[in-house]
């Protein structure tokens, strides 16, 4: 048996893994209306999180009145399926109608949607592991499968990187009625530098007391109130409803 | 150096007629006293109450308004105001003309064209220059009649002597909290004007002025500015009155500065050599009436927001196909003349077709038009029509409401990617539905559920597993390399083999080609390859003896064939033909059975 047979049923696995991930499954309805539902009805119904119940309870906090808190589901609903298209534009006319510049998507950050930030784990893991093995274990001498062993090595550090960025671990939304005041101290009587609207999309930089050191998409850094802001996948999660 | 004596005498009496100099600023002030025909006069008439005489009439004089300015001064913490309106004076007539305001009387004397005019005196006598004779403002409105909120174009107009420095202290106002001043530049446009023979640098503001309230008003425009002049020193320019009473015979120094000064800077030729003034003004324009008419009650439209002026409605849906649940963009484009504040949109209200969202303003390149974009979501698909989209103004031309709408715009509307009809179904169809706990409508997407959204990678038991992976590899590793059975005997013998292989072809070959010497070098390093990795011991310690004493007589071909190596190696003597083919199949034999061997 050569290496490459020996290697199949590896790939095979890995890519078996990947087409049970989030994002790549077969459609699942969800029931739909015109009218609002009642958020708290929502939050309290739910079960672990789910792409149809943080879109239903996007819709209805924008019928709520609430864009902020909104857009914190579609970034959460997004954060389970990625490649949704219909997930981000929901969520790009959310950000429009609350007057919050979207992001502009990079192409690596585009790339990096393909799949879920813990497919892109499982891959990179994969990749290493497979690697290693066919270096260390197989011993092959052929140039080529030495040559795709560090490729595998390499390409996992790249899918590490894709499983960083996509979580969305150290993200926040402005969830405050009236939006939030960005200050240059964590304290409630310091300047402002900048007022943030509802919804707008920050990554969290640090903490002092009760404020959050955060940088908006405009690169301004500054202080702004915990309570103000929601992180897009909760602190001290995991379980939920 | 002296002067002429008799022009010291008329400067003197004009001096007197002014009214005394500027240390008591007169009601009357005229300059020059002495014109002739086609030749122009600033008359200077001052108010210490804000009032604003009338224009005077005198037959044979034209007397024409050049703006107001407002004059503060501070003197010993005392601050006092003054109002100066300047007047042009156009002679028709030659003649003497007398004017008099109160106890102020000062006099004109036109020359008829061509005639001569008394010269300056050579006297230097010093005036305190007045505010009116710096700058002065003008604003055009042409309409004198206009309904609230309708747009006016305004010209705001400032001109500036020359030889002054001018900064501007705040922008042009209208004078009036009842209207609004937009589209104002930041900057001014510079330009150089002139009048009555004197090139005035000029600042305008083009803008326009929109009334908020119904009434009749009037205008009263002010400009603040800060200006630097040079005080005024009447001194005769003469150039050649040095020659004639210097003892060196040429002109003086400070007459020749004059004449640099009034070739470069354009100035008077008296206005030189004075010390430097700075002066804040609030230059006013003059009072201009302004009726503004109520908007009409009757025929207003319910969607009427107030805008005033004659628009234009455009529509378009981006993109204008799509599948369902994808949100689309419509675009509302309101374009033409008037007041783009009042300007607004409501938006389509959703339906059971369409889901809508609210209108936002979308930023505008063009100060003639105003952009609104409402995301929309169909619903189902198939050829949807979304509501005409209309908009109501008041024409102030013909006085009357119009609503503007467009043709209904028609999406082309494909079913959603891996639609369900009762999906579909329930996404169009009824409140019961809608008040569901999950009351999405937007387009299928896979649906997930998690228990956390906490990344893999942040879990314990993802990087327990990693590390079990780990040590399970490295363990398989480290036992392969203390067992001696490590990468470089599985690689070596994937060498000899590779090796063997060659060999093997190149023995065949020699055999064909009837070469039996090279037959046999090929064979003995074949032979030897083999037994050496079954035994261990490199190739070049496998020989005759060594066969013999590993394996004996099992051997016996191998050191046959070691002997016909070396005899076709070092005598040249191999053999040829059906030999060499029956030596091919020994050492075939001997090569394909390895594993007979101990």
């Amino acid at each position: 048996m050569t290496a490459a047979h020996r290697s199949t049923p590896l790939l095979c696995a890995l890519f078996s893994m990947l087409c049970v991930l989030p994002g790549v499954a077969g459609a699942a309805p969800s029931p739909g209306g015109p009218s609002c539902a009642d958020t708290a009805t929502l939050e309290a119904s739910a079960h672990g999180w789910s792409v149809s119940g943080q879109r239903a309870l996007a819709e209805a906090y924008t019928c709520e009145g609430h864009p902020g808190r909104a857009i914190l589901a579609y970034e959460r609903a997004r954060l389970l399926a990625p490649r949704a298209s219909a997930i981000a534009s929901a969520l790009g006319a959310e950000q429009s109608a609350a007057g919050v510049t979207p992001a502009r998507a990079r192409w690596y950050v585009s790339m990096t949607r393909v799949l879920s930030s813990n497919a892109w784990t499982w891959l990179a893991a994969g990749s290493l592991w497979a690697g290693l093995i066919v270096l260390l274990l197989l011993q092959t001498t052929r140039r080529l499968f030495r040559a795709g062993a560090f490729a595998l090595v390499g390409a996992s550090m790249l899918f590490a990187v894709c499983a960083w960025s996509g979580s969305g671990g150290d993200q926040a939304i402005v969830v405050a009625d009236h939006g939030a005041a960005l200050r240059i101290s964590p304290f409630a009587s310091a300047d402002v530098e900048a007022s943030e609207p509802e919804g707008a999309r920050m990554k969290i930089l640090g903490h002092h007391g009760d404020h959050l050191r955060v940088r908006d998409g405009e690169g301004r850094t500054g202080w702004i109130d915990a309570r103000a802001i929601e992180s897009i996948v909760p602190r001290g999660e995991p379980q939920k409803g | 150096m002296t002067y002429n004596k008799w022009p010291i005498t008329a400067l003197l009496a004009a001096s007197v007629g002014l009214g005394g100099t500027a240390l008591a600023d007169p009601a009357l002030q005229l300059r020059p006293s002495h014109i002739t025909m086609g030749q122009t006069a600033s008359l200077r008439i001052r108010s210490d109450d804000g009032s604003s005489p009338g224009v005077p009439t005198i037959d044979g004089l034209d007397l024409e308004s050049a703006g107001q300015s407002t004059e503060m001064t501070d003197i010993n913490g005392v601050v006092s105001q003054h109002t100066f309106t300047l007047y042009r004076i156009v002679p028709t007539h030659p003649g003497h003309y007398a004017l008099a305001l109160g106890a102020d009387r000062v006099q004109l004397d036109v020359s008829p064209a061509g005639a001569g005019i008394p010269g300056p005196a050579t006297a230097t006598t010093t005036t305190r220059t007045d505010a009116a004779s710096l700058a002065f403002m003008r604003v055009t409105l042409p309409k004198k009649k206009a309904y609230v909120g309708e747009a006016i174009p305004v010209t705001f107009k400032a001109y500036f002597k020359p030889g002054t420095e001018v900064t501007l202290t705040g922008p042009p106002a209208l004078g009036s909290t009842s209207f609004t001043v937009s589209e104002l530049a930041d900057k001014p446009v510079q330009n150089v004007e002139t009048i009555g023979g004197v090139p005035y640098r000029t600042a305008s503001w083009a803008g326009v002025v929109t009334a908020a309230l119904p009434g009749h008003f009037t205008s009263a425009s002010t400009l603040p500015v800060s200006v630097r002049y040079r005080e005024q020193t009447h001194r005769a320019f003469n150039p050649f009155g040095g020659m004639l009473t210097d003892e060196d015979g040429f002109p003086d120094l400070s007459s020749l500065r004059a004449m640099m000064q009034s070739s470069a800077f354009g100035g008077d030729i008296g206005d030189i050599v004075g010390p430097v003034q700075q002066r804040d003004l609030v230059l006013r324009a003059g009072e201009q009436p302004l009726e503004i008419l109520a908007l009409p009650t009757a025929g207003r439209p319910a969607d009427f927001s107030g805008a005033v002026g004659h628009f234009e409605l455009h529509a378009s849906l981006t993109p204008p196909s799509g599948a369902a649940f994808e949100p689309m963009k419509l675009g509302v484009v309101v374009s033409g003349h008037g007041s783009f504040d009042r300007v607004a949109y409501a938006g389509l209200s959703t339906t059971d077709s369409w889901k809508t969202y609210p209108v936002t303003v979308a930023p505008s390149k063009s100060r003639d038009s105003k952009t609104f974009e409402q995301a929309v979501v169909p619903r189902t698909s198939g050829d949807l029509p979304l509501p005409a989209v209309s908009f109501s103004y008041f024409d102030p031309i013909s006085a009357k409401y119009v609503t503007t709408t467009t043709s209904p715009i028609v999406a082309h509307v494909s079913p959603a990617a891996r639609a369900q009809p009762s999906e579909v179904s329930s996404a169009v169809g009824s409140s019961a539905v809608a008040s569901s706990a999950a009351p999405t409508t937007g387009p299928i997407v896979a649906d997930h559920h998690a228990s956390t959204l906490t990344p893999v990678y942040a879990r314990a038991w993802f990087w327990l597993i990693q590390l079990a992976i780990g040590l399970a590899i490295m363990a398989v590793f480290i036992q392969r390399v203390l067992a001696g059975r490590g990468p470089s005997r599985r690689a070596q013998r994937r060498q000899v083999q590779s090796a063997l292989t060659a060999r093997k072809a190149a023995m065949h070959r020699a055999a064909d080609a009837g070469d039996g010497v090279a037959f046999f070098v090929a064979a003995r390093d074949a032979l030897q390859s083999e037994l050496a990795m079954r035994w261990g011991i490199p190739p070049e310690q496998v020989t005759a003896t060594e066969v013999e004493a590993r394996i004996g007589p099992a051997g016996a071909g191998v050191v046959a064939a070691f002997d016909a190596a070396d005899r076709a190696t070092y005598g040249g003597i191999a053999p040829q033909g059906a030999a060499l083919k029956k030596w091919c199949d020994v050492i075939d034999r001997e090569l394909v059975a390895p594993e007979a061997r101990p």
